[in-house]
């Protein structure tokens, strides 16, 4: 029996896909079998920053209309064997998904795989909502921002009243992930801090990724940057997966740095 | 860390002794009644003396007195309150410490004669809650842009960072108390209060509606 786990977020573009790809390739490389869904139809970019784009013959909705067979439409990565990614329709919109037709995807490709991320869209609507609807736990990625926040607290109320689990008495267990983290200036109060946005969502810390330039290199690359153990957000994410796969890590990357004299003159 | 000392909260009462007379005579007549009536209610009572009422008149030696002949009777003054400025000075210079309890109101702390719904889980930005007839009680935190309703009375036992709206059809004595505001509305009965005329931000509150008009306490313990 597979695990599944959301990526979301409510508001867009606060990096639900970086973390999607992220956290996928990360359980795959620590052994587990996995495959990362992109739910967010009509906008495929998981395929992009996974690099498979000119691999992509079938997607998740030709499964769903029985066009074509799951082991078609898997595209296997080419870094790491365990890794798999299911993308998403750019001519379709999201009304294709239906809730039968993403149990079957998910009952099928939990006969075989240790994890099941599902990238979800941006919003509340629809497509978010089947994103999360069969999740065992949901990673809520929320930016240093009131309005980001403020979206991530309605989609763990929507997680907490509208999901499977919720439905059936139980809970999706949540675990908040803080990207885009400027210390410098969540330090001059220009940007939520830390404290203040676990105060105010009450959820687990999962962990911290900083600002980083990295990351849009990455992405461009087509590597998820959690390949990118130089930088700062490839270290962050590796912390990610460690403590989700139970460790009891210090948060780095949340004070601000004082820059020394030589990086004050050269950089 | 080892624990050095554990804080429990006991349950013997500090009676508040609103003062209305200090004529010792006055005040002597009573308490023999009270003695004869409900005997050791007051014995080694820790009790705090409202000054309120006599702080026109009051003068030091008057209070050093009444001091001394309630602890002759076994009653235990372990402080004193009063608005004055030099009625709090006096309190001090006589060892007694100055201290602050809210009177309790007549109004009950949930309305009693009606059913109370408790919610555990935090109320996020987007929910809403409604107890129709009902008091509220809500042991977390309420977000930003989350909305709590009650027929009844309200209290919040996280922060407060939404809307709660108490005697929302008028029913009279309802009340929101909430253990650290930062509410966007507070409404009984039809009044509210938005954003500057809301108490200071992070400390615990007590919203009623006194003389038709919505007031708050700030619990605050200093
Ligand atoms: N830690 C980071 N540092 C700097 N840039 C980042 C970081 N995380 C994400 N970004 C950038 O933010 C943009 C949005 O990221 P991403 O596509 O992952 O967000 P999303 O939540 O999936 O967006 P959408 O809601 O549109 O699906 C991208 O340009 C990405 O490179
Ligand atoms: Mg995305």
């Amino acid at each position: 029996m597979a695990k599944i786990i959301v990526v979301t977020s409510g508001k867009g573009g606060v990096g639900k896909t970086t973390t999607s790809a992220a956290i996928s390739m990360g359980l795959a490389l620590s052994g587990k079998k996995t495959v990362v869904i992109d739910f967010d139809i009509g906008l495929r970019n998981l395929d992009l920053i996974m690099d498979c784009e000119r691999r992509v013959v079938f997607d998740f909705v030709n499964v769903i209309q029985g066009d074509a067979s799951l082991n078609q439409a898997l595209i296997k990565d080419k870094r790491c064997e365990k890794l798999f990614i299911l993308p998403a329709s750019q001519t379709r919109d999201k009304d294709a998904l239906t809730k039968e037709g993403v149990e079957k995807i998910l009952n099928e490709l939990s006969e075989t795989f240790d994890y099941i991320i599902c990238d979800s869209p941006a919003g509340i609507e629809h497509g978010a909502q089947m994103a999360l609807y069969f999740a065992d736990e949901a990673i809520v990625v929320t930016n240093p921002e009131v309005s980001s926040v403020r979206d991530s607290d309605r989609i763990l109320g929507i997680l907490q009243s509208k999901s499977r689990r919720a439905e059936q008495g139980s809970s999706v267990k949540e675990h908040l992930l803080i990207t885009r983290y400027d210390t410098a200036r969540a330090a001059k109060g220009e940007m939520l801090s830390v404290t203040d946005i676990v105060d105010i969502l009450a959820v687990p810390l999962l962990g911290v990724i900083p600002e980083s330039s990295s990351v849009l290199t990455a992405s461009n690359q087509g590597t998820p940057v959690i390949l990118d153990l130089k930088s700062n957000a490839g270290q962050a994410y590796a912390d990610a997966i460690r403590r989700f796969e139970g460790e009891d890590l210090e948060m780095r990357f949340i004070k601000p740095v004082k820059k020394g004299i030589l990086s004050r003159v050269f950089g | 860390m080892n624990q050095a000392f554990n804080l429990k909260s006991s349950m013997q009462p500090v009676y508040l002794f609103e003062i209305k007379s200090y004529k010792l005579s006055d005040i002597s007549e009573q308490i023999d009644y009270l003695n004869d009536k409900t005997p050791n209610l007051l014995a080694n009572a820790p009790v705090v003396l409202d000054l309120n009422r006599v702080e026109k008149t009051l003068q030091k030696q008057d209070l050093i007195e009444l001091i001394d002949y309630l602890k002759q009777q076994n009653i235990n003054p372990i402080g004193a309150q009063c608005h004055s400025p030099s009625i709090k000075k006096i309190i001090i210079e006589t060892g007694l410490n100055h201290s602050k309890i809210e009177k309790k109101q007549n109004v009950d702390f949930l309305s009693s004669d009606i059913g109370t719904r408790v919610i555990t889980q935090q109320v996020r930005s987007g929910q809403q809650i409604y107890a129709a007839n009902e008091n509220l009680v809500i042991l977390n935190n309420v977000s930003a842009g989350a909305e709590v309703i009650a027929d009844g009375s309200i209290t919040i036992f996280g922060a407060l960072r939404g809307r709660a709206v108490a005697g929302a059809k008028g029913r009279e004595n309802t009340q929101i108390i909430c253990q650290n505001q930062h509410a966007q509305l507070i409404s009984i009965q039809g009044q509210y209060m938005v954003d500057e005329q809301l108490p200071k931000l992070g400390n615990a509150c007590r919203f009623y509606i006194k003389e038709d008009r919505l007031e708050f306490d700030e619990l605050t313990t200093s």
